[in-house]
């Protein structure tokens, strides 16, 4: 035989991927939504917030959705018919257990025990999403127009500016028809067109090669009708619909942070406070932005030093103990940097409570002296077993905060970080 | 002596490779007289491969749907804890008959697959009287655009949950969308393109913005269709087609809503030959395979390297565990149907005095022309019972159980002998049987000048029972499309009576 015409093509897919499930992978994903989000709860409370940066695979049992009539009439359980018989006689009969697989055995399991489980995958964004879900900056403010970035649409109006792009079809049509109307154009038109009927009546009259006065007369007012004529749309006639926008005040803020470094910390309480700090660094670049949020790094032991976002969190500096060194510098910098009215300022510190004996009364004059004022919000995290010098301290702050701007938690362990994270930047009721 | 097909050591293959090999199987198919649609093959990798197959039975355009995305992410794990494999194959019942090359494959597993989709499956799908009956594979791509688009330009007009309530409700009676035993006139997807475009057109000369979709006179002559049909309210003849009789005469759907339900039921149709033939369909598509491989391996273009690779993945294929072994899940359609075939051939070939009695009308007839009869002409039901052969079942060591409702232990009731035989051959065929694995559920009653109740009759097998939770949630799908009430009553194959069970 030789060889023959083929019909077959063969086509390369591989190049320019889709991904033609994405969509229904990711409808099958939200319609799963609620049950992720439980199911993200349980796995925040026990988790160490170094993996916050990353993807998630999230393992949820899924309740059945599909359904349809089932008979339970198993074809196992009626009768089947089966290879392999090597000992059996008609009449013999089989325990269920020995035969360990069974036509339809499947139908079974659909019914009530739902879905097999299902990972999934929760990428950063979403992980980080869930993880700050419905927490926010108290009482931030919006307080400026400057720099503002941010526009929102004031109202549309109709314009002859602007590009055709925003072109308004009524508005165009109805100024061109009263321009048309305005200038005779209308009964322009219909003289025309009465006058070509005329013309080409005449002309089947008269042959077409007819040149008389009659037929002069009327091609000659109909050049000129011509010549008035214009277009059923000009440039004039084009009505845009232009939106304004005015400049939306924005919220500008500033974070203080404040970590103690002093020789009480260990290293395990070290590992702690920073935890909080990166969780509360991730939660204002993540839901406030870059361009709104300042965060100010402060470290002290005996002295207080501002430092970059690299030496707090990962440079180690030991000492003694001296709180108030830290708010004096706090002070200072609000006064130098964020004074101006304009700024929302934010302070949380993390220290283990032990300070030098006087210095805590010190630390709770200055707060309720001046430091509060000039914050919207104060945060304290405690990282000890049982409150000391500093929280008894802290505490009449807290009693004296009329305005409640004063919060203040224990944290033993880095898994308590993230709940109280959450129960200090929840959303207050309005 | 002709020249050797090409076959690297480490199985790479090129393009040209892939069309010296399909020339080759082409000429072999159609020495054999195997008549196919022509062949679209595509080359895909591994992850397009992963979402074929996650659309309802691997379609190359689908409309969206929550479900297909639910098997994808299901198998796309179990793929990833390489708990599955890939199918290796996936083929299309179009014409162009479209069959997926998977790019990490070795060059002999792209010739088997060629051979098994592109001339076994292509020639089943355009023989097989089913098939014939129920798909259109001329105009199949085109309808699933159309219904893509469609599904979507619903989705937009009236919102993603509308729609998406409507599929879910619609999915889960596809099951129930066939007319299984009496042949209506159905159109043809060319037709039904047709028809849509008469749609379109009536839409847009009778477009009226204020009164919506919904068409008074439209109605009424829904009703007066179905009250000449029905007595009472009781309908003259039940319908078993669920699907079909909710697009027809739901009274408060919209247009574009019963567009949506036929689409699902056009989609469920287009898929029931499938179903009823799987046996058939892959035991027709290895056995050649298998023929058209080793046709080239006797001609000497293929080497001996080639088929001891070739026969491992074959003989993986078309392997059937024993009862007692712990992977034993049922009977393999693989083995089975190859098996079948095989044994076809072989008492056309060679008939003992057995099968001279057994089958007196196959026995030493041409195998070529005995072959593609039954391909054309049966399901796997009636395969199995025209054509189980006594030798077959011994070969297997076949035996068949029973086991009664309460019963902890299942009963013998056939073995592979003289007094067996016709016993596992009418047991294995009934398990095959479409009407033997969905529930048998019919519309008995829908009072349209009463209370617009829908009635649907379940009627039970040895005494079997409706599963009451997806009952429950089946029914509530059933009340969304249709609008009313809907119950369900059940009746007693054996005793005649009828209670009504929800």
């Amino acid at each position: 035989m030789g060889a023959q015409k083929i019909s077959s093509i063969f086509v390369d897919r591989r190049v320019g991927k889709t991904n033609k499930q994405h969509g229904n992978a990711e409808r099958y994903k939200s319609r799963n939504g609620e049950a992720v989000r439980r199911k993200m709860d349980e796995l925040l409370k026990d988790r160490t917030i170094a993996d916050v940066d990353a993807e998630a695979d999230v393992v949820i049992r899924p309740e059945t959705d599909e359904f349809t009539f089932v008979d339970d009439a198993d074809i196992g359980d009626k009768g089947a018919v089966v290879p392999g018989n090597d000992e059996y006689l008609p009449g013999d009969t089989i325990p269920h257990n020995r035969r360990s697989g069974g036509q339809g055995g499947s139908t079974a399991s659909d019914s009530d025990e739902g879905e097999d489980e299902f990972v999934f995958r929760v990428s950063k964004d979403e992980f980080q999403n869930y993880l700050f879900d419905e927490l926010e900056l108290p009482r931030m403010w919006r307080k400026m127009l400057m720099d503002s970035e941010e526009y929102r649409r004031a109202r549309v109006i109709h314009a002859k500016t602007g590009t055709r792009a925003l072109m308004s079809i009524p508005r165009t049509y109805m100024d061109a028809k009263k321009r048309r109307i305005a200038s005779g154009e209308t009964r322009r038109g219909r003289e025309i067109l009465e006058l070509e009927e005329e013309i080409a009546e005449y002309l089947a009259k008269h042959g077409i090669d007819a040149d008389d006065d009659v037929l002069r007369d009327l091609r000659e007012r109909l050049e000129k009708l011509y010549a008035k004529h214009a277009p059923a749309f000009m440039d004039m006639d084009v009505v845009n619909r232009v939106p304004l926008f005015e400049p939306v005040p924005i919220a500008k803020a500033v974070m203080f942070c404040i970590m103690d470094v002093s020789g009480s910390m260990d290293e395990e309480r070290k590992s702690i406070a920073k935890r909080f700090f990166i969780l509360l660094y991730l939660f204002l670049r993540r839901n406030y932005g870059k361009g709104c949020v300042d965060v100010v790094f402060i470290r002290h032991h005996t002295v207080a030093q501002e430092v970059d976002e690299e030496t707090f969190f990962h440079a180690t500096a030991t000492g003694g103990t001296v709180v108030s060194t830290a708010l004096e510098l706090l002070e200072k910098i609000h006064d130098e940097r964020y004074a101006s009215g304009e700024w929302n300022c934010y302070a949380a510190q993390a220290s283990d409570g032990d300070n030098f004996p006087a210095d805590s009364e010190r630390c709770k004059d200055m707060l309720l002296g001046s430091v509060l004022q000039k914050l919207q919000h104060y945060a304290y995290i405690e990282i000890a077993e049982s409150p000391q010098d500093l929280w008894k301290a802290y505490e009449t702050v807290y009693a004296m905060d009329d305005e409640r701007k004063f919060a203040m938690q224990r944290v033993q362990k880095a898994s308590e970080i993230y709940p109280v994270f959450r129960t200090i930047f929840d959303k207050k009721e309005a | 002596m002709p020249r050797q097909l090409p076959y690297p050591k480490d199985g790479d293959w090129s393009f040209q490779d892939l069309e010296a090999y399909h020339q080759e199987i082409a000429r072999v198919a159609a020495y054999y007289g195997l008549d196919t649609y022509p062949n679209q093959i595509e080359v895909v990798d591994a992850a397009q491969m992963l979402e074929a197959c996650a659309s309802s039975g691997a379609m190359p355009i689908n409309y969206r749907h929550w479900s297909f995305g639910k098997s994808y992410l299901r198998d796309h794990a179990a793929y990833q804890k390489g708990h599955m494999g890939l199918a290796y194959e996936v083929v299309v019942n179009a014409n162009p008959c479209i069959a997926y090359l998977m790019e990490d494959n070795n060059l002999m597993m792209q010739a088997l697959v060629m051979a098994h989709a592109c001339y076994g499956h292509n020639s089943f799908f355009k023989g097989n009287y089913l098939f014939k009956e129920y798909t259109h594979a001329d105009s199949i791509i085109e309808y699933l655009r159309y219904a893509k688009e469609y599904v979507e330009m619903c989705e937009e007009r009236y919102g993603y949950g509308r729609v998406e309530r409507i599929l879910d409700a619609a999915h889960s009676l596809q099951h129930f969308s066939v007319d299984r035993y009496k042949r209506k006139r159905s159109l043809t997807e060319a037709q039904e393109m047709e028809r849509l475009r008469a749609k379109i057109r009536d839409r847009e000369e009778h477009f009226s913005p204020l009164w919506g979709s919904h068409d008074e006179a439209e109605e009424r002559a829904r009703n007066e269709a179905l009250a000449r049909k029905s007595r009472d309210g009781y309908l003259a003849e039940p319908e078993e087609n669920l699907l079909y009789f909710i697009e027809k005469n739901a009274p408060k759907l919209q247009k574009w809503e019963r567009e949506i339900i036929r689409i699902v039921r056009m989609i469920g149709r287009y898929f029931y030959p499938q179903m009823q033939t799987q046996v058939m369909n892959e035991g027709w598509a290895c056995f050649w395979h298998y023929h058209i491989l080793y046709h080239l391996h006797r001609e000497g273009l293929l080497g001996a390297g080639f088929m001891m690779e070739f026969l491992a993945s074959h003989t993986s294929v078309v392997f059937q565990l024993d009862h007692k072994d712990k992977r034993y899940r049922g009977i393999n359609p693989y083995a089975l149907g190859f098996e079948m075939f095989m044994d076809i051939k072989r008492v056309c070939e060679s008939p003992t005095d057995e099968d001279r009695t057994w089958a007196p009308w196959l026995a030493g007839k041409n195998w070529q022309e005995m072959l593609p009869e039954a391909m054309r002409n049966y399901r796997d039901e009636s395969f199995i019972r025209q054509y189980l052969s006594p030798s077959l079942m011994r070969k297997w060591r076949m035996f068949a159980v029973t086991s009664g409702r309460s019963d902890d232990f299942y009963a013998v009731d056939y073995i592979a002998n003289d007094a067996g035989y016709d016993g596992i051959r009418e047991k294995l065929a009934d398990q095959y049987l479409h009407s033997n694995r969905m529930p048998d559920i019919q519309v008995v009653r829908a009072d349209m000048n009463g209370d617009r109740k829908l009635l649907l009759r379940y009627t039970s097998k040895a005494g079997s029972a409706l599963e009451r939770k997806s009952l429950q949630k089946t029914l509530a799908y059933c009340k969304h499309l249709w609008g009313y009430p809907v119950e369900i009553e059940r009746l007693d194959n054996e005793t005649g009576e009828i209670k009504k069970i929800m």
